[in-house]
């Protein structure tokens, strides 16, 4: 077991390499001139002088690959640069600020995505063809079909104007993250509905199914432990990429609905050009991709007997 | 008695309305008695032992009666037949390779088994009961092969397993179908001893299915021949195998023949 982390951890290092080597390419392709970004947010004026004083101490007059690798050290030491609007602000900071706003969310959204779509999943699977299993599936299209900011406005609307039950904006507590929450997991809930709804039936033909029956084990343990643990396996998987997915596509939520979160954080950065924190969130949704995925690939290792013997 | 089918008829519900698949399928089971069902695959015997099991859904519909200690098995609650099914009545069935859940360890998925059916609430007591039934069986290093998941065991080790099981539940009627189609000759011949270890021990009723006359022949004290999904001939098993009077019957022991004189031909041809 040890020994297949260790190779897994160190297959990640190229992969790792490589995403931030496109993170530095993909800023530095921008046609306009980061020294003359830096010059206009900060409203002086882009002369010849100035402009090549801020080349100078952006280090931008030094060879492609040696401003990589120095872009790259400094990454390590987790040293993002400051950001080109305000130089007092370290990029790592703002970041560290933004974090915990979508994480809550992402959080709270993945749990609701489990809580919901876990159980309808399992129920029109059990009772395919029934009128639970209808419905859901009038839902499952519905939910994958809405635009989300669509979806969230409506909600808004409904829940917090018209109702006045939920907050509408902000971030302060519990509360402000239910719509929000509620938004961004629709789509995901219809696709794992659909996603466990199918495995269960591909799985429902399984000899051991009916052999457990033939044992006489009741029903609901034949669903709950021997089906639905065989059918998780592809969902597994899934899971762990719509987590990140959750963090990483929270640009239009968070601002539907005012959340200081890395999203918004991003989209201010876009329309400012502030490119270190633009990298740097390349850079990091990056890797979150890369570990999640490694930390999914080693539970389900764990979890599967057979893969667990040969590692 | 234990076990009397009478007029079981099975049918499966399509489009163009009810097709049957077995009819009027009637037969008895006493005590420390074994009947073979002979038959072609597709002939309906693992359809009867499943209506007889309680184990056909709402998609097939069910005629005639499966009366277990006199009382009718196809009339009964999911309650009432929970208790029968897999403690009276206990299947050994064929594929045995996938007839276990791959993602639980065997001890896991035998003791979920004896905890659903004994009030012995004590897993060490339930272990022991199946390590018992294991040295029976033959299994030897029991608690080595509890902890083993199914995918690192043998076919005939598990199919062991499976009437192990069966024996630690003490049933009344032990249902063998094809248990010796998907494993290999040798353990095909263990299989078959250990069934007959289990009779000689338990008296346990036995209904046993197979397409092979040579295994059936071995086991069985009266035997019925099955031809799409109807009884065409049943008796004792000798005088049914050395003198058929029906067609298909005579179909199934003549095909037999024929595959034994190829196989003696070949074994020829290759020592040549």
């Amino acid at each position: 077991m040890r020994n297949y982390v260790l190779k897994r951890l160190l297959f990640t290092l190229p992969m790792m390499l490589a995403i931030s080597f496109i993170a530095f390419v993909i800023i530095s392709f921008i046609p306009s001139d980061p020294a003359e970004v830096a010059l206009r947010v900060n409203e002086i004026i882009p002369t010849h002088e100035a402009v090549a004083s801020m080349r100078e101490s952006l280090g931008l007059n030094d060879p492609f690959l040696v401003r990589y690798v120095n872009w790259l050290y400094d990454c390590l030491r987790l040293d993002f640069g400051s950001s080109y609007i305000n130089h007092n602000r370290l990029v790592f900071d703002e970041i560290l600020r933004s974090l915990p706003a979508t994480l809550k969310l992402a959080l709270f959204s993945f749990i609701l995505v489990i809580v919901v779509s876990f159980p309808i999943g399992i129920l029109s699977a059990v009772f395919k063809d029934s009128i639970t299993d209808k419905v859901a599936r009038v839902f499952m299209f519905l939910f994958t079909a809405i635009p989300n900011y669509w979806l969230g406005l409506i909600l808004m609307w409904f829940f917090a104007i018209h109702f006045n039950l939920l907050p509408t904006s902000g971030a302060t507590s519990f509360v402000h993250y239910i719509l929000p929450a509620i938004t961004l997991s629709m789509t995901y809930v219809s696709t794992y509905i659909r996603l466990i709804r199918n495995s269960m039936l591909e799985n429902m033909q399984e000899n051991y199914l009916f052999y457990a029956r033939v044992r006489g084990i009741s029903e609901v343990v034949i669903v709950l432990k021997h089906l639905f643990t065989n059918s998780l396996q592809s969902t597994m998987n899934a899971l762990g990429m719509s987590f990140v997915q959750l963090i990483a596509g929270t640009f239009v939520i968070e601002n539907i609905f005012a959340i200081p979160g890395i999203g918004r954080l991003c989209i201010s950065a876009i329309f400012n050009r502030d490119y270190p924190i633009i990298q740097a969130y390349i850079l990091m949704m990056g890797l979150l991709f890369v570990f999640c995925n490694l930390f999914i690939d080693i539970i389900q290792t764990y979890l599967d007997p057979k893969q667990r013997r040969s590692m | 008695m234990i076990l009397e089918v009478k007029n079981l008829c099975v049918s499966v519900r399509t489009k163009k309305g009810l097709h049957p698949l077995v009819s009027d399928v009637t037969f008895n089971l006493e005590k420390n008695h074994c009947l073979g069902i002979l038959g072609e695959s597709g002939s309906g015997k693992s359809l009867t032992c499943k209506a007889v099991m309680g184990l056909l859904d709402a998609n097939f519909h069910l005629e005639g009666e499966v009366l277990f200690h006199g009382k009718n098995i196809l009339t009964m609650f999911e309650k009432e037949k929970s208790l029968i099914r897999g403690k009276e009545i206990c299947m050994v069935i064929q594929n045995p390779m996938t007839a276990f859940n791959p993602l639980f360890s065997m001890e896991n998925q035998l003791l979920e088994t004896l905890q659903t059916h004994l009030h012995v609430k004590n897993k060490k007591e339930l272990l022991r009961l199946i390590l018992e039934a294991f040295e029976k069986m033959n299994l030897h290093e029991g608690e080595a092969i509890l902890k083993k998941y199914p995918h690192q065991l043998s076919g005939g080790m598990l199919q062991r397993m499976m009437i192990a099981l069966c024996i630690a539940l003490n049933p009344s009627v032990i249902i063998a179908d094809e248990p010796t189609t998907a494993i290999d000759v040798v353990n095909q011949v263990e299989v078959i001893r250990e069934l007959k270890k289990v009779r000689e021990l338990y008296q346990t009723s036995m209904l046993f299915i197979s397409h092979d006359l040579s295994i059936l022949s071995q086991i069985s004290d009266t035997m019925m021949v099955m031809h799409q999904g109807k009884i065409v001939e049943s008796g004792r098993a000798q005088e049914i195998i050395f003198s058929p009077k029906e067609a298909p019957t005579k179909e199934l022991i003549s095909t037999r023949l024929k595959l034994i004189e190829a196989f003696q031909r070949c074994v020829k041809e290759c020592s040549c």
